[in-house]
């Protein structure tokens, strides 16, 4: 079966969370195991009573009120999963910030999965583009001049000094780009993961284990990190939409207008086409017979006006913009999510140390 | 490499008027080829720095002073496209989004200021509940708890005001410490506005925008110089008088190692350059949404016991990267105004070695032609490449080693710090340093 995407997972006809048997369907199971946790406890509280127990006593009542707390959580978690899968980012941000092109009645998780995927092809984008213009970048190094008339003069490569540093420079955005791209994925590919994996799976687990005396700790942990996913890692994610796809000009939008407007420039040959034609089109005949150096020399000198910015400026910027969206932002998000992971994880059953996890990562 | 081979037409008749006729023939046509060069070519070389020079100042001048740009409005569409700087152009972050400094706008503070208002009425509300809840069933527990709750989010208040206040602070101190410094590109070229509206972070913009602009001309004029050298590098020059008795030499292995030492340096200075432009973006998201989203956030995280640890942290981090990590740009540029006297102007350097060292200055024609004929001068364009190679390779280390990597490394070392000692101060332990090792 393929990978679901994050409208398949979480849509607002998700079977897993509104279908009687996704999420829903280990209410029972919960129920069963709240029921059976009674029981248990029931038993040691008939022992502790019967051989006077005072410990035992106050352990059962504890244990009690956590069972109660946890019969009361599981609507309530359940419940929130579905209210979070139907809030909409028009109700939680004013329209003068929703990102540009966002409808205002798509929900949360679906912009979460549209962020991902809109970085993730701008990325693919300005790859495409860098690599169209390496090309021709590679093509003006490899120009060779050969003038020997009557057996004197010389072969060359004069555009090989100015080509080779900015073939670099396109091969560091390629690599900035496909790093960039890479982290973006695995953003995404961890959202879903946990989407599919923490609503199928751990979050019904971690309600039972929760409703089971003996796994009462274990099972609030997993809870915890379960809605840390649910609710900070997609408000996380929209806010960095938001932030980076502000329609009253968001660094990415921006950055990508600009660099689409100049490379699409570029490729399309208005940039080369104007540089020979100036260079080797608009001389006479003669000029072309009597001055060959001349013309080298000229082309050469006009390499070095807006030609040269855009190779230097557009490469740069994609590199910076690349990582300030998938280094700066995730790492300030990271932040964030990790340190509501730890403390609801805390306040539902054990500490995780998340930020151990975090170094190891 | 000498490659004797008969002579073309006449080769039968060694000595003869035929064979001397071809030498003047060669000689004539090379003379054609310097006269053509000294009159067309002039424009060679010099004419590639001026062009350089042109391009690179009409691009960076209006980037610099941040004028010339079309201020973004909330709300509207994407600004036209002017030039190449405009993916970092400050029009998106510029005094439209200004808060506690002198200019502002009621959108601004709506946008903040209503989810703020918004956040705490619910908080209120909800300790309200909690608190008559406690009345009603007659809790201690609960009364306990709705009073702490409110202590708490007092405590948040208090912090916000804190920062504002500190931020507000910080903002008079570089007013009043900087307004003397009229003609300072920093200090005073922001957005165009008088001296008096100028802010601390909208200065740590001008500074990068400015380091940007220095790193293009060093890149430029290393490049120009890379290409300059590099045609002599890869230049096999041939030598005969038909197409079958010549010889051949390449001029340039000796420059190998240049090559290969400016060809490094200007990756990693194309590096440093898209770091810095990297520091404008983190700027300006800074100065955009800390108080439009930041700190709405961290009041809203601290208000829950859930979260709160993630809301002191929020709060601590905003406040060092609003007031220290934009302070920390203003000491890197007082120490850049002291370090910059070590280097030598790129452009003097290149208009040095192309106008003065004579050789280049009559353009590619006649330097192909003198070279060919004169073996001799070789020694003295080398000698004078490798001494303007040591020139620009200085500066460039410069912008690499210390603006690109000491520098910003500290800046964030010290912000981070900061956030950390800031948030043991208000008892959260955040791993910080994680961070540092993560960037």
């Amino acid at each position: 079966m393929p990978p679901m995407s994050f409208a398949e997972v979480i849509g607002s006809s998700s079977s897993v969370i509104h279908g009687t048997s996704g999420l829903w369907s280990w209410f029972l199971m919960s129920g069963l195991a709240l029921m059976t946790s009674a029981v248990i406890l029931a038993a040691l509280y008939a022992w502790a009573t019967l051989f006077r127990n005072p410990q035992l006593l106050v352990y059962i009542k504890s244990e009690l009120y956590e069972m109660l707390v946890t019969a009361a959580l599981i609507p309530i978690v359940l419940g929130m999963v579905g209210a979070m899968n139907t809030l909409t980012i028009g109700s939680l941000l004013p329209p003068d910030l929703l990102p540009a092109g966002v409808d205002g009645a798509s929900t949360i998780y679906q912009v979460t999965g549209d962020y991902y995927t809109r970085v993730g092809n701008d990325l693919a984008q300005w790859l495409y583009m860098d690599y169209a213009a390496s090309m021709y970048v590679d093509q003006a190094s490899a120009v060779t001049v050969y003038i020997r008339p009557v057996g004197v003069g010389l072969v060359s490569s004069p555009l090989a000094g100015f080509a080779s540093p900015i073939k670099q420079l396109l091969y560091n955005m390629a690599t900035a780009l496909s790093i960039s791209f890479f982290i973006n994925e695995a953003f995404m590919r961890v959202g879903l993961f946990f989407f599919q994996a923490f609503l199928q799976y751990y979050l019904p687990v971690g309600i039972f284990l929760r409703c089971f005396t003996p796994t009462r700790r274990l099972g609030g942990t997993l809870i915890g990190v379960a809605v840390a996913f649910f609710f900070v890692f997609p408000s996380i994610s929209v806010l960095s939409y938001m932030i980076m796809y502000t329609p009253a000009g968001g660094p990415m939008l921006n950055a990508g207008a600009v660099i689409t407007h100049f490379f699409n420039d570029f490729i399309s040959g208005t940039n080369f086409r104007d540089f020979f034609s100036n260079n080797f089109l608009s001389g006479s005949f003669i000029d072309l017979v009597l001055s060959p150096f001349n013309l080298a020399g000229t082309a050469l000198q006009n390499l070095f006006g807006a030609l040269f910015m855009t190779l230097l400026i557009i490469p740069a910027s994609a590199i910076a913009m690349g990582f300030a969206v998938s280094v700066v932002l995730p790492t300030i998000n990271l932040m964030i999510f990790t340190q509501a992971a730890r403390d609801l994880s805390k306040s539902f059953g054990e500490e995780v140390d998340v930020s151990s996890l975090l170094r190891v990562i | 490499m000498t490659t004797p081979l008969p002579l073309i037409g006449k080769s039968e008749a060694p000595g003869s008027a035929g064979r001397l006729s071809a030498i003047h023939l060669s000689i004539i046509l090379i003379l054609i080829l310097a006269a053509s060069g000294i009159i067309v070519s002039q424009s060679g070389f010099s004419g590639a720095l001026d062009t350089l020079e042109q391009a690179i100042q009409s691009n960076t001048a209006p980037f610099v002073d941040a004028t010339g740009t079309v201020t973004g409005t909330l709300g509207s569409a994407v600004r036209p496209i002017t030039g190449v700087f405009d993916t970092f152009q400050p029009g998106e972050c510029g005094p439209d989004w200004d808060l506690l400094s002198f200019t502002t706008t009621a959108q601004t503070l709506t946008l903040w200021i209503s989810p703020t208002i918004l956040i705490i009425t619910i908080v209120c509300i909800s300790l309200g509940a909690i608190y008559m809840a406690g009345q009603f069933f007659n809790s201690p527990q609960l009364i306990a708890i709705a009073k702490d709750e409110a202590i708490q989010n007092g405590m948040t208040l208090l912090r916000v005001i804190f920062i504002a206040g500190a931020l507000f602070a910080s903002n008079i101190w570089f007013a009043m410490s900087t307004n003397t410094f009229v003609n300072d590109p920093v200090y005073h070229a922001n957005f165009g506005r008088t001296l008096a509206s100028v802010s601390m972070i909208d200065a740590a913009m001008a500074f990068c925008r400015q380091t940007v602009s220095d790193m293009v001309t060093q890149y430029g004029m290393l490049l120009l110089y890379n290409s300059v050298v590099h045609a002599l590098y890869s230049t096999t020059l041939l030598f005969g008088i038909s197409w079958r008795s010549m010889y051949s030499f390449n001029m340039g292995p000796i420059l190998k190692p240049i090559i290969d030492v400016i060809g490094m340096v200007l990756q990693m200075l194309s590096l440093s350059m898209s770091e810095w432009l990297l520091h404008i973006v983190t700027l300006c998201i800074i100065k955009k949404w800390t108080w439009t989203l930041l700190i709405p956030l961290g009041m809203l995280l601290r208000a829950f016991p859930f979260s709160r640890s993630a809301g002191e942290s929020l709060l601590t981090l905003t406040m060092a990267l609003a007031i220290f990590y934009p302070f920390m740009f203003l000491v890197d540029y007082e120490v850049h105004k002291l370090m910059k006297n070590n280097i030598v102007d790129p452009k003097k350097t290149m208009e040095s070695f192309i106008r003065d060292a004579g050789l280049l200055r009559i353009g590619v024609g006649v330097l192909t032609v003198v070279l060919m004929m004169g073996g001799v001068l070789i020694p003295v364009l080398i000698g004078s490449s490798i001494s303007v190679a040591f020139e620009l390779v200085k500066g460039a280390v410069y912008y690499i080693v210390i603006l690109g990597l000491m520098l910003p490394l500290f800046n964030i070392f010290i912000t981070l710090t900061v956030a950390r000692e800031l948030a043991r101060f208000f008892s959260v332990d955040v791993n910080f340093m994680s961070f540092l090792k993560i960037i």
